[in-house]
């Protein structure tokens, strides 16, 4: 990944040097896809990393209310027989594994609130930097 | 693949066109700005270097009626050009002697038709063709 | 064609059965992810009493991406340019997967009932709001009368 963005970067760099290195793009731009191509110009966002979904609570089964829906897909969870559900830590929104798993490698907002779900620390690290501390002061 | 109505398809390419994302050696954009059928587009082509079209730059009007992007954009030269394909009455590139028109795709865009003719400019057989005086017209 | 994933198939359905007030949207037949649309002018906005005509089209990677929409009636609008492309947050950098094809909408006429001439799309327009602000408003009433007229 970080080879592909060097490379990137690289072309990027290239590509606003000057006019010779330009028609030397030009002619590698016309090699791949559309997409790609417009990948090369623009800085693309970048979502969650990957151990962050893998770490994602699961909800368990008999939490699952029959009506309940993956407000990204539209289907019950309950559709599924074995539903894959998680659990966002700071809000509290819960969707489909699958589903959420393609948008947080996009965007790391909760579909639902907004809400940057990097920007929260886990609950029970910061307790213990705070116990720290105080067996610092007192110790 | 779903496919791309026909007036995004267009907004498209006219975004990358607006933003200059595209590359150096062609520039298109709407002929009427306030056209909301995209019909009729302007376009120029930076002539090849290492070729009798060397530092010209050509403008064509390319038409994208209904049928684009399914069926391909009709273009025509502006500033006269000696060149196989282009009918040299009216400067309109003919379809069954330009091998992009004649076997159109669908991803196909007008930078790709734009990009394609200026191949054709650099083609071993029409780089060195003699060329009408820079500047005139069809 | 790629089948529809069923979240689509849900929203077409339910704009049918259980329809937005003062909107339609009606999938293309040779289509499904492209809708032809109309949003009626909210009450009490320069455009009461119009109906304005949209295109809307699901891209490949809805709902990771935004539906992509259009105005095709002319309108006099800060956030409409002249082509009918509209500078909306949702449709853009405030996309979420969680919206609807619906919820897009209501923001679109939401937009009609509140002009925001401070983050234009079209910029003549707005400067002109920003200056005349009562002249911009009558023009807008003018423009609805002159091409959003029902038929």
């Amino acid at each position: 990944m970080s080879t592909r963005r060097d490379l990137r970067n690289h072309i990027h760099e290239l590509y606003q040097e000057n006019g010779a290195s330009n028609a030397l793009l030009q002619m590698l731009s016309q090699l791949i896809p559309e997409s790609m191509q417009e990948e090369l110009l623009q800085d693309e966002k970048q979502g969650c990393p990957e151990h962050y979904v893998d770490s994602l609570p699961r909800v368990n089964k008999n939490k699952i209310e029959d009506h309940e829906t993956c407000s990204i897909c539209c289907c019950r969870y309950k559709e599924d027989e074995y539903p894959l559900v998680v659990e966002l830590p700071h809000c509290g929104h819960c969707f489909d594994l699958e589903c959420v798993a393609v948008w947080l490698s996009k965007r790391t907002t909760c579909p639902l609130c907004r809400d940057d779900v990097l920007s929260h620390k886990p609950k029970v690290d910061v307790s213990q930097v705070e116990m720290e501390d105080d067996w610092g002061m007192y110790g | 693949m779903s496919k791309v109505p026909r007036s995004f398809r267009l907004l498209e390419e006219l975004e990358k066109g607006e933003k200059g994302l595209g590359p150096e050696s062609c520039s298109y954009g709407l002929a009427d700005s306030d056209d909301i059928a995209m019909v009729h587009w302007n376009g120029t082509i930076l002539g090849p270097p290492h070729s009798n079209h060397e530092n010209r730059i050509y403008s064509v009007a390319l038409e994208c009626d209904e049928g684009y992007p399914d069926q391909p954009p009709k273009i025509k030269f502006l500033s006269k050009i000696n060149l196989p394909c282009v009918n040299q009455t009216t400067g309109e590139v003919e379809s069954d002697r330009f091998e992009t028109l004649k076997n159109w795709k669908r991803s196909y865009t007008m930078e790709t038709v734009l990009l394609d003719l200026r191949k054709e400019m650099a083609f071993p057989a029409n780089k060195k063709l003699p060329q009408p005086p820079e500047g005139s017209t069809f | 064609m790629a089948s529809l994933p069923k979240r689509i198939i849900k929203e077409t359905e339910r704009l049918v059965s259980d329809p937005v007030p003062g909107i339609t949207a009606i999938p293309h037949e040779d289509n499904l992810r492209y809708f032809e649309v109309t949003i009626e002018g909210p009450e009490q906005s320069p455009y009461e009493n119009g109906v304005f005509g949209l295109e809307l089209f699901l891209p490949d990677d809805y709902p990771m991406e935004a539906p992509k929409v259009r105005f095709l009636t002319k309108i006099y609008h800060p956030n409409i340019d002249r082509l009918g492309r509209i500078c909306l947050d949702v449709l853009k950098t405030n996309w979420s997967p969680a919206l609807q094809i619906r919820t897009v909408l209501l923001s679109v006429q939401a937009l009609l009932a509140s002009p925001n001439p401070n983050d234009p799309l079209a910029n003549d327009v707005a400067e002109d709001w920003l200056q005349h602000e009562d002249a911009a408003i009558a023009k807008a009433r003018e423009w609805t009368k002159l091409y959003a007229t029902r038929q």
